[in-house]
């Protein structure tokens, strides 16, 4: 166990250097140095330079990229360019909502996988299958904003159950926390969903067709108990690993859907940080994702290993 | 005797299942064509744009602001009094386009990338890490990041459309080469002396060229998808410049009065997605690939589009 976690973390660290390089590279392509970006346009040729010395802008490039690459390490991702605050600080101030945003479409989407994608298993080839098939082909063809447009249409504008747009935080209470983030979630949810569902119906007829469930069903097992009980905690692995894998594409998911509701999460930081021409920030941002990313699936591979060991023993095998 | 007969009615019974057996394949490909015609139509919309449309997609009539649709609007007028038919055909050529080329500019340099990287062990090694480094990147915001920073313009746009999309073209392409490597006839060859741009050219190549059909289609649907997400976003075609994504993000806010803003524009993005999805499940299906499955990013991560 030990060395597959150690093997894990070890294939880690160039993924994590290239990260680095790509993030470091996108600045350096900004038409313009950021010194004359952040004095404007009026100043004179001396003070720009002088800012570049003191930024360390003058140095080789791969100096400038050890200075950096020393920071990003320390934690320091450097300043807003616009509000002078540290990256870090604004990130995580913006990244609560997108994290509720992100837990709730995950929720969702997991319970709309697990029962459709097993009713369709255990009624293979009827209109049930069917109709769940015609599910998951809209929810990948429909791209989640335009799932939280036509939401929105027919829930806050014809219906008006829910609000159409705006964020509430919890300590306004836990009812109109969940009535502004429902719409959202759901949107993103039914995206994430449609490729889980995908996943728990090949499982699961899978696990359907296995011995021991038609011993199960032998003995006269309600089918009910047999499907949801027996059969899908076999299937369950599988489909951990796309729940693992969904949650990095949920926040970026939850990034975009946040611009259709104006949640102030971290799309709103990005997005208003473009408007802004403020790189740093949008340079920090990507690099903590992309890093809370890499880690979340490092985290799900060495659960998915302890969970079933054959995963772990294959890989030292090999 | 008795065997003799039963093999016969065996045999009979059999034959009698030749035209069914055809029905269930053309069943399998049916798939395939009602992607085809969506994509067809869709197809004819973006080439014929310019005859399609009576109306200039940027003439603005402060009069016509908000209407519904009409005779002369089809599609209704957005704020500017612009006629959201001729913009959403127009968003349309566009996307088409883009997606395009996108899926070509992505396929070919991931052809490479997978096929040398399958054949060369070193090779693999290196170009494999590089891959998983840009891979590991959530699509979108990558994509955000470099149109923000090189500014927005087509160019860029497709640019950040293709570095997005290598990585993951090249990791199916790649693996459906390994398996083909595996196979005896590649490793006769090997040891019948051949060299190694002729394996890889004429044996290699041919044999994976139904998973490259299957990506191009896939990446092409993909990169409509968050072209039109990240021209929602702003980040996408430049404004004044009709796309499906912005034509939404201007229709989010007259939501609930101009609901035409919001579902002719949609409307077209659907038509133009499933059917390309359509056409790379139907092609799966007739190429029975079934395993090698749609590009892992396109779960939306990313997008999560």
């Amino acid at each position: 166990m030990a060395r597959y976690v150690a093997k894990r973390l070890l294939a880690l660290i160039p993924v994590i250097l290239i990260v680095a390089v790509v993030v470091f590279m996108l600045v350096q392509l900004t038409p313009g140095d950021p010194a004359s970006i952040l004095l404007g346009d009026e100043a004179d040729a001396a003070s720009i330079a002088q800012l570049n010395a003191e930024l360390g802008m003058d140095l080789p490039l791969r100096e400038q990229f050890m200075n950096w690459f020393n920071n990003v390490l320390k934690g320091n991702l450097g300043s807003s360019i616009f509000f002078k605050k540290p990256v870090t600080e604004m990130f995580w101030t913006n990244f609560k909502p997108t994290l509720a945003l992100a837990l709730y479409a995950e929720i969702i989407a997991v319970v709309l996988a697990l029962v459709f994608g097993s009713l369709a298993a255990k009624f293979r080839g009827t209109w049930l299958d069917h109709a769940v098939n015609g599910f998951t082909v809209l929810g990948i063809s429909v791209p989640s904003f335009l799932w939280a447009l036509i939401l929105v249409m027919v829930f806050a504008v014809y219906f008006r159950l829910f609000p159409s747009s705006g964020y509430k935080d919890l300590s306004n209470g836990f009812l109109p926390f969940m009535r502004y983030l429902t719409l959202p979630a759901v949107a993103l949810g039914l995206v994430q969903s449609s490729i889980m569902t995908r996943i728990t119906r090949i499982n699961m007829i899978e696990a359907l067709e296995s011995p021991y469930i038609k011993a199960t069903t032998a003995r006269g097992i309600s089918s009910r108990k047999v499907v949801f009980k027996h059969a899908l905690k076999n299937a369950f692995l599988p489909i951990l690993t796309v729940i693992g894998d969904s949650f990095g594409g949920l926040i970026t998911g939850a990034a975009v859907v946040e611009t259709v509701f104006n949640i102030p999460g971290i799309g709103q930081l990005i997005i208003n940080s473009i408007e802004r021409r403020d790189y740093i920030v949008i340079q920090g941002s990507i690099i903590l994702i992309t890093f809370i990313y890499l880690s979340l699936n490092l985290v799900i591979d060495i659960l998915y290993g302890v969970v079933d060991p054959r995963v772990h023993l294959e890989s030292e095998a090999s | 005797m008795e065997t003799t007969q039963k093999h016969l009615t065996h045999l009979k019974h059999k034959a009698s299942l030749g035209p069914w057996r055809l029905r269930i394949s053309l069943a399998d490909h049916k798939l395939l064509t009602i992607g085809l015609m969506m994509l067809l139509i869709m197809f004819s919309v973006a080439v014929f744009a310019p005859q399609i449309v009576q109306l200039d997609p940027y003439e603005i009539n402060p009069m016509d602001r908000l209407t519904g649709p009409s005779a002369q609007y089809w599609f209704g007028t957005d704020e500017f009094g612009r006629d959201v038919f001729s913009r959403s055909v127009y968003g349309a050529r566009y996307s088409f386009f883009i997606g395009m080329v996108v899926a070509a500019l992505s396929v070919i340099p991931a052809l490479i990338i997978g096929l040398l990287s399958a054949y060369f062990p070193l090779l693999d090694l290196i170009l494999m890490r590089v891959m998983d480094g840009l891979y590991a990147f959530p699509a979108i915001l990558l994509a955000i990041a470099i149109v923000a920073i090189r500014g927005s313009s087509v160019e860029n746009l497709m640019i950040a459309l293709v570095i997005v999309y290598i990585p993951a073209v090249s990791r199916v392409i790649r693996s459906a080469a390994l398996s083909v490597k595996g196979k005896s006839y590649i490793k006769a060859l090997d040891s019948q002396g051949a060299s190694a741009f002729r394996i890889i050219g004429v044996h290699m190549l041919p044999n994976i060229l139904p998973t490259v059909f299957i990506q191009f289609s896939y990446v092409f649907a993909q990169s409509i998808m968050t072209e039109s997400a990240l021209s929602f976003l702003g980040a996408g075609i430049p404004a004044p410049m009709p796309s499906l994504g912005n034509i939404l993000f201007d229709g989010k806010a007259v939501i609930y009065n101009s609901w035409w803003m919001t579902v002719f524009p949609g409307l077209f993005i659907v038509m133009l997605v499933i059917g390309l999805n359509f056409v790379g499940d139907g092609l799966s299906n007739a190429f029975n690939q079934r395993h090698v499955g749609r590009v892992k990013r396109v779960k939306a991560k990313k997008g999560v589009v």
